[in-house]
């Protein structure tokens, strides 16, 4: 498992929250819930993908077939 | 030591959180997610191990040892919905965990009907 | 691996620096090049209305003192009347219009207040002429204020966009 999952989350996180207010300063208050929206579906895939090997992990040691 | 890595990521995913919270909230819960599958991922290798250890001794002690499987299955189940209702509960949605939790519940308890019905074998038998 | 990696990302974040910095640019690019072409016009007005010189003339003697970029329209509209390719002095401004959108980044509006001098030069007396001068100037003042809050609103916007698109990029591929 790699901790820095975790920092990278933080880190979209964070240029998200940057953008947004750049692009909403600039008037532009759709494209800046079009950002939002992107970052948390590009950080759901990783995150989705590390819940399920979590799950077969868990599967394959406590016999839950 | 695995206990300061695991201090460490808690204390370090606290303060990204709190970091977070204020701008963009939707990230925390991520942020949280991950925190607890890194944590876990860093605890099966210990739990296999203990598991593997009882399993031996079952096995030593002659004990049936398809009960030994349910209870295995048992504790596995009641971890991962302890997991997901955790985590639904940190979002705020109560309602939800709770119907995580009864799912568990009621497939902890369709897990146990077969130990039910020997125990209740057993009383029979015992019974003149 | 990492020695593959890392150049190749820090090569991402220059070109989506870059690209947004180039992006930012084209409206700071657009202010100056209105500010050149009203001084230029506000030169050739005092030529044709002072010195009462034609236009080529005049073109020739307002050369060493404005800015290289709108000097090339102008020696576009030098080249046309002197060579007489086409026959209306408007035909000439009209030449114009393609250099100044592509290289000044004019924007329409621009162009055809520029082309209308071409309407009136030599065309009326001195009194309307000068009356359209003062009209076309204002007129160019107005753009340039326009232009400025553009400016001001979009460029800073487009910088920060490249710079945290660039890094975001990093942070996902790293």
């Amino acid at each position: 498992m790699n901790v820095d999952l975790i920092f990278r989350i933080a880190a979209i996180g964070m240029i998200t929250a940057i953008l947004h207010i750049v692009l909403e300063k600039s008037g532009r208050q759709e494209y800046a819930y079009l950002v939002t929206l992107v970052g948390i579906i590009i950080v759901l895939g990783a995150v989705i993908n590390l819940v399920s090997q979590l799950f077969a992990d868990v599967r394959v040691i406590f016999r839950l077939y | 030591m695995e206990i300061f890595q695991i201090a460490g990521i808690g204390i370090i995913a606290t303060i990204l959180i709190i970091i977070l919270k204020q701008t963009r909230p939707e990230f925390t819960l991520l942020v949280s997610i991950v925190t607890g599958v890194i944590i876990f991922a860093y605890l099966l290798p210990k739990l296999s191990y203990v598991i593997d250890t009882i399993s031996s001794l079952s096995s030593r002690v002659n004990v049936d040892i398809s009960y030994f499987d349910t209870l295995i299955k048992i504790i596995g189940i009641a971890y991962i919905v302890e997991f997901a209702s955790q985590i639904c509960r940190d979002a705020g949605q109560d309602a939800i965990a709770m119907k995580v939790e009864l799912g568990g519940k009621v497939i902890i308890m369709v897990l146990a009907i077969p130990v039910l019905l020997a125990l209740l074998d057993l009383i029979i038998k015992i019974l003149p | 691996m990492i020695t593959l990696k890392l150049p190749l990302l820090i090569i991402i974040f220059t070109v989506c620096t870059l690209l947004g910095f180039a992006y930012g640019g084209r409206y700071s690019k657009r202010v100056v090049s209105l500010m050149s072409l009203h001084e230029s016009i506000r030169l050739l007005e005092t030529e044709i209305m002072v010195f009462a010189n034609p236009l080529p003339l005049a073109i020739e003697n307002i050369k060493t003192r404005i800015s290289l970029e709108v000097y090339k329209a102008y020696e576009i509209i030098f080249e046309e009347i002197r060579f007489n390719k086409s026959g209306d002095l408007y035909n000439c401004f009209l030449m114009t219009s393609e250099y100044l959108e592509k290289t000044c980044l004019l924007k329409f509006e621009d162009i055809d207040v520029f082309l209308s001098l071409g309407k009136i030069i030599g065309k009326t007396n001195r009194i309307d002429q000068e009356q359209h001068f003062k009209y076309i100037l204002n007129e160019l003042n107005q753009l340039i204020e326009q232009a400025k809050e553009e400016k001001n609103c979009n460029e800073k916007m487009y910088r920060s966009l490249g710079i945290l698109m660039g890094l975001g990029i990093v942070i996902i591929l790293i």
